[in-house]
């Protein structure tokens, strides 16, 4: 995943997300503890101050009312419960429970919350244990006029309800929290997938591109993308351009080189044969082949990499016409069983030299009747044309294809074409077979692979 | 018969030229593209020798232009370039056949011969109207089996009468296939060549081959061969 761009930057905004919704609950889980906490000391300092003012002097002693201000501490274990101490510090530390509210009557009290340290009057505490939440104020009180009493006024509230409160309301949070987190984050994927549409269009463009079913990259494009599709169309165009202008220089190079030899050719034909003569008129036939097969090479090395995608039953069907055009006085029956939709990744030229140099040859070898077939599976495409011709016997079969090679000289030309196609598939990684058609004469195989080139 | 060859390079045009009027035919030719197109536009030819690259119009561009036209004379091309794409685009542009360089003359005499037969229908090289027979090969003709001493022009009236066997032929049509275009047009020579023709086929004036069509021309009568007469 890291390795697409929608991955990168959805693992990047994932982990944002994750950082900032973890930040979020926990500080709102703290702030939250943090308000309880303040709350409720807010809540017993109160609460203190009512046990305080609710007390009176007696004789000897404080005196409360049986029923306090607030209901809780006159309810059997209610939660809220309320101590007055009295701080013995002169005989050991110990603490004298003087008073305590109905609500704590049958409470067991670590004795430990009812202490403090404090020592001066007025100084008050609060203390969050694991059960309670603790506030103790100490006064001194003058119970007699000549012996003022150290006395704590404490009140404890159980804790657990509202720290169940907390955790109820933090897991809620956390729910919610967790919630928008996961709709974010479909919406984050939503925008990237928006975001990114234009690089996967771009890309998938390239893709038809380098495997020919589109020349040019079409289509609207953001403006941070028109310069780098625009300059890639420019690229793609100045290739085509140049290979264009390749082909031109390398016919008119065949036009220049070939002249000269057609006007020696014609010369030698008009005069008498003698040897000499003859040798001349081999070695310019050797010229031409030479030239022909050399061009040809210098074409393939020449040949692009933006392929296109050729519809092998338009460019049949073009040799089709043009054969019956030149062999019309043969009446060849030409039969095509062609699957729908065979294409080919290549350069069209290159599959007319090879299926032309072919049918050309079947149509001079053949009696009446030549047929076509081509089909393509997923990772090749099969040509095979058969001629009802007398074929070619096995052991001249592997000499044939060999570099120009002839096995029926009353043809010129025969063993260059087949020479040619040879090389051309080869160039595609291609095989050239021959075998022995139904037909009674040859049938020349062509293997192309579909992934290669 | 008349051809038009158009070929840009010198020494080709005047071998092919010089080897076509050596085989009986009316030759015109042109050095580039347009010349070439003026002319067979302008011109009645019975084919034309187009060589595919051709300065100021190129040879595949002159074809169509014809074909576009209405010119349905056969067209042999001739290419440098051998490869099937050149060719087929020729072939597809209305031309008939092809030759790549270099070529030897023995052939393009050949194709020449054998896309004059289809044009006129006929898949033979020999033409056989009784007693009459032409072999349009070897530019031979006889009577009887008896072989005819006729001049080239001679020969040429009477191929292209009985290519049009049935049909009236009018005597400049005979002068455009028989002659290029510098040809004096006021001449009565396509009379005398009728004369001499109708004296040496039809001696005691009996089979009458070659009728005047008063005002039109002339009309080749006599009936070709059938399978039923063989």
């Amino acid at each position: 995943m890291a390795r697409t761009l929608f991955g990168r930057l959805f693992i990047a905004s994932f982990i944002i997300l994750s950082l900032f919704f973890g930040s979020i609950s926990y500080i709102i889980g703290q702030l939250s503890l943090q308000n309880m906490n303040s709350t409720k000391e807010q809540q017993l300092r109160l609460q203190n101050f009512v046990l305080m003012s609710s007390a009176q002097l007696g004789e000897d002693s404080l005196i409360l009312p049986d029923e306090l201000e607030e209901p809780r501490f006159n309810q059997h274990e209610s939660g809220l419960y309320g101590f007055i101490t009295e701080n013995k510090q002169r005989k050991g530390n110990n603490t004298e429970i003087l008073w305590h509210s109905y609500s704590a009557d049958k409470l067991q009290l670590d004795p430990r919350l009812l202490q403090t340290k404090r020592t001066k009057p007025g100084e008050a505490e609060f203390e969050i244990t694991p059960h309670y939440f603790v506030y103790r104020h100490v006064v001194f009180w003058e119970i007699t006029e000549d012996n003022p009493q150290l006395l704590t006024f404490t009140v404890l509230e159980d804790s657990r309800p509202s720290l169940e409160e907390i955790r109820i309301f933090q897991q809620r949070f956390r729910s919610w929290l967790f919630a928008l987190g996961v709709l974010l984050i479909v919406i984050l994927m939503m925008i990237l997938r928006w975001g990114t549409k234009p690089l996967r269009k771009l890309a998938t463009n390239l893709k038809q591109i380098e495997t020919g079913d589109k020349q040019h990259i079409e289509g609207n494009y953001p403006y941070e993308l028109t310069a780098v599709t625009q300059n890639i169309n420019e690229l793609i165009d100045a290739e085509r351009r140049q290979r264009e202008r390749y082909h031109t220089t390398l016919a008119d190079l065949a036009h220049s080189l070939k002249t000269p030899l057609a006007v020696i050719q014609v010369e030698l034909n008009n005069q008498q044969p003698n040897s000499s003569q003859r040798i001349l008129a081999e070695q310019t036939q050797r010229m031409d082949e030479i030239i022909k097969h050399q061009l040809q090479r210098a074409v393939l090395a020449s040949r692009h990499h933006l392929t296109e995608s050729i519809d092998v039953n338009m460019c049949v069907d073009r040799l089709i016409n043009a054969m019956s055009k030149v062999y019309s006085g043969k009446s060849i029956h030409f039969e095509r069983v062609i699957t729908d939709k065979v294409h080919l990744k290549g350069d069209q030229r290159d599959l007319m030299e090879v299926l032309g140099n072919i049918l050309d040859n079947a149509c001079k070898a053949c009696v009446q009747q030549i047929r076509i077939t081509a089909s393509s599976s997923q990772h090749f495409t099969h040509i095979e044309i058969h001629d009802d011709g007398q074929g070619i016997p096995k052991q001249q079969r592997l000499k044939i294809i060999q570099r120009g090679q002839r096995a029926d000289t009353k043809h010129a030309g025969q063993g260059i074409g087949l020479d040619v196609a040879r090389d051309i598939i080869e160039s595609y990684q291609g095989e050239l077979l021959i075998e022995q058609s139904p037909l009674g004469g040859a049938c020349i195989k062509l293997i192309f692979p579909n992934s290669t080139y | 018969m008349r051809i038009l060859i158009i070929e840009d390079e010198n020494t080709i045009r005047q071998q092919l030229t010089e080897a076509m009027i050596a085989h009986g035919f009316t030759v015109d030719n042109a050095k580039d593209g347009r010349e070439g197109l003026y002319m067979a536009s302008e011109y009645l030819f019975d084919l034309a020798i187009i060589d595919l690259g051709l300065p100021e119009i190129s040879g595949i561009d002159v074809i169509s232009q014809l074909r576009e036209k209405g010119k349905t004379f056969p067209i042999l091309i001739l290419t440098a370039r051998s490869d099937w794409q050149d060719k087929v685009e020729g072939l597809e542009a209305g031309a008939d056949d092809y030759v790549s360089k270099p070529f030897h003359m023995e052939e393009i005499i050949a194709r020449v011969n054998a896309l004059l037969r289809r044009s006129t229908g006929n898949a033979s090289s020999t033409l056989n109207y009784p007693p009459l027979t032409i072999n349009t090969a070897t530019k031979i003709a006889s009577i009887d089996g008896q072989d005819m001493t006729l001049t080239s022009y001679e020969y040429n009236t009477l191929e292209y009468l009985v290519h049009h066997a049935g049909k009236v032929v009018s005597k400049s049509e005979l002068t455009d296939h028989l002659y290029n275009q510098d040809f004096d047009r006021d001449s009565n020579v396509i009379e005398v060549f009728i004369g001499r023709l109708r004296k040496k086929i039809d001696a005691d004036n009996t089979l009458k081959p070659i009728a005047t069509v008063r005002g039109q021309g002339y009309r080749f009568t006599l009936k070709p061969l059938t399978q039923a007469d063989q």
